[in-house]
């Protein structure tokens, strides 16, 4: 069984909590510095006044004049996240952090520590933020368990296809396009999707269309990936005016990476992964995470990796951050187990010439130097030169 | 080192043994360091020696000759 649970309009919800504003107002998710001029999800008050997320600001503000539009907290969202896989984590589960507002993890071994499903759940309904409308669910594969966290219920094998089928098809994976297809095709429901022949779907909507079918007929892999609890180590700086100049920012950048890396290598670790936040002037939030592809504790590599997505931050900024995940081996570098068969022979070689030497003089073993490989006379482009270990 | 009329190699005393050159694969002039008090003038010559060892030779400009390696 995967348990997932759930909190509706997560980012909104941030958003609103950082703005300030009362959730039972019309608002809606404004876009973010840069972005299309369209609105994100919106609370039941402006939904009941006709405001849709994918709405033109224009047109929504004319639907519901008094519609009040919060700023994108990228980066709030992210910590809130953290937050939450953290309170799960606290109670033994192995949490993937899915989009939307949702976590999930395998209830396995763990109802047998919280006495069945039943507690386990109120367990985990209890590690969610208090008024925030938190739902858990639970179902045997993941999407199954996803869409009954929307409702708090838990889907049994059996019910599965009859619980996912009358749900809408737009609630499946899909690229665009995809969907336009199966809505051209008059393919509205869950249900219409799974009753397709598994060669067509193959065929008409190739690989992600057959993970998306395999969805809908609750057979998809019941398999979770869930996160390494991160080992987080941060660093800010805070402008006495806000800074929208890519060089300073840059530069700012460099020395919170620098300090850093020295906390990390003061731990003995190494970072894995780094989070680049910023607060922008205007109230908002923009964050970028960079996965290293191997964990180092270098900050001219952390730099190279880091460094070129500030050009994605769209406005000056207030405040710059940055958080390390310092979970990596203090020798990072180290790559096999077994030492290599060449190691061994150059080490016993270097041991042989060590005694010759000894023996017989330094002149005996010396060393070829290549000093001028561009010249014309062969006796000038190599010499002789001592030989050190 | 004894020399055909022609200045080419004719054969090539090596380890105390006297080895006939088979075939001259390439042969150039080196003139370098020239703007030094020890200046280099050489005639090069990439021989095939008996029994099909590859010698590289030289012979300076005061006709005295001289093996690589």
């Amino acid at each position: 069984m995967i348990v997932t649970t759930r909190i509706p309009l997560f980012a909104l919800r941030i958003a609103v909590l950082e703005a300030r504003v009362a959730w039972d107002d019309p608002i809606a998710l404004g876009p973010a510095p840069g972005d299309a001029q369209m609105i994100g999800e919106c609370t039941p008050t402006a939904w009941a006044q006709g405001v849709r997320p994918g709405l033109r600001v224009g047109e929504a503000m004319a639907r519901c004049p008094g519609l009040d539009l919060v700023v994108p907290h990228p980066d709030a969202v992210r910590m809130a996240t953290d937050r939450v896989s953290a309170r799960l984590e606290d109670m033994g589960a192995a949490v993937q952090p899915m989009d939307d507002g949702m976590w999930s993890f395998m209830a396995g071994g763990l109802m047998r520590l919280h006495g069945g499903l039943d507690p386990l759940m109120r367990r985990a309904r209890a590690a969610l933020p208090v008024g925030c409308d938190g739902r858990v669910g639970a179902a045997p594969a993941p999407f199954a368990s996803c869409e009954a966290a929307r409702r708090g219920v838990v889907v049994h094998a059996d019910e599965v296809a009859g619980f996912l089928s009358p749900l809408p098809a737009s609630r499946l994976p899909l690229a665009p396009r995809a969907r336009r297809l199966l809505s051209s095709l008059g393919l509205r429901t869950i249900g219409q999707v799974a009753a397709l022949p598994h060669a067509s779907v193959l065929d008409v909507l190739g690989r992600d269309g057959e993970q998306a079918w395999l969805m809908a007929r609750g057979e998809d892999e019941p398999r979770l990936r869930p996160r390494v609890p991160p080992d987080p180590l941060g660093e800010h700086v805070e402008f006495p005016d806000s800074v929208g100049a890519l060089p300073a920012l840059e530069a700012a950048m460099r020395m919170l990476i620098t300090r850093a890396c020295d906390r990390v290598i003061a731990r003995g670790r190494s970072a894995r992964a780094v989070v680049l936040r910023a607060r922008l002037e205007d109230g908002g939030s923009w964050t970028s995470s960079v996965a290293l592809r191997e964990a180092t504790a270098d900050a001219g590599r952390i730099g190279l990796a880091c460094i070129p997505r500030l050009s994605g931050i769209g406005a000056p900024v207030a405040r710059l951050a940055i958080e390390v995940d310092a979970g990596g081996p203090a020798d990072a570098g180290q790559m096999t187990l077994v030492a290599r068969p060449d190691d061994e022979r150059r080490r016993r070689a270097a041991a042989a010439l060590d005694q010759v030497r000894a023996a017989e003089g330094d002149a005996t073993v010396m060393r070829l130097v290549e000093i001028e490989p561009w010249s014309r006379l062969p006796e000038r482009r190599w010499a002789l030169g001592p030989y050190e270990a | 080192m004894i020399a055909s009329p022609g200045g080419a190699p004719h054969a090539v005393i090596t380890d105390g043994r006297r080895r006939l050159v088979v075939a001259v694969r390439d042969s150039w002039r080196v003139q370098d360091r020239w703007w030094t008090d020890d200046p280099v003038d050489r005639a090069y010559f990439d021989v095939v020696i008996e029994p099909g060892r590859v010698a590289l030779v030289y012979r300076e400009a005061s006709g005295d000759w001289f093996i690589h390696g």
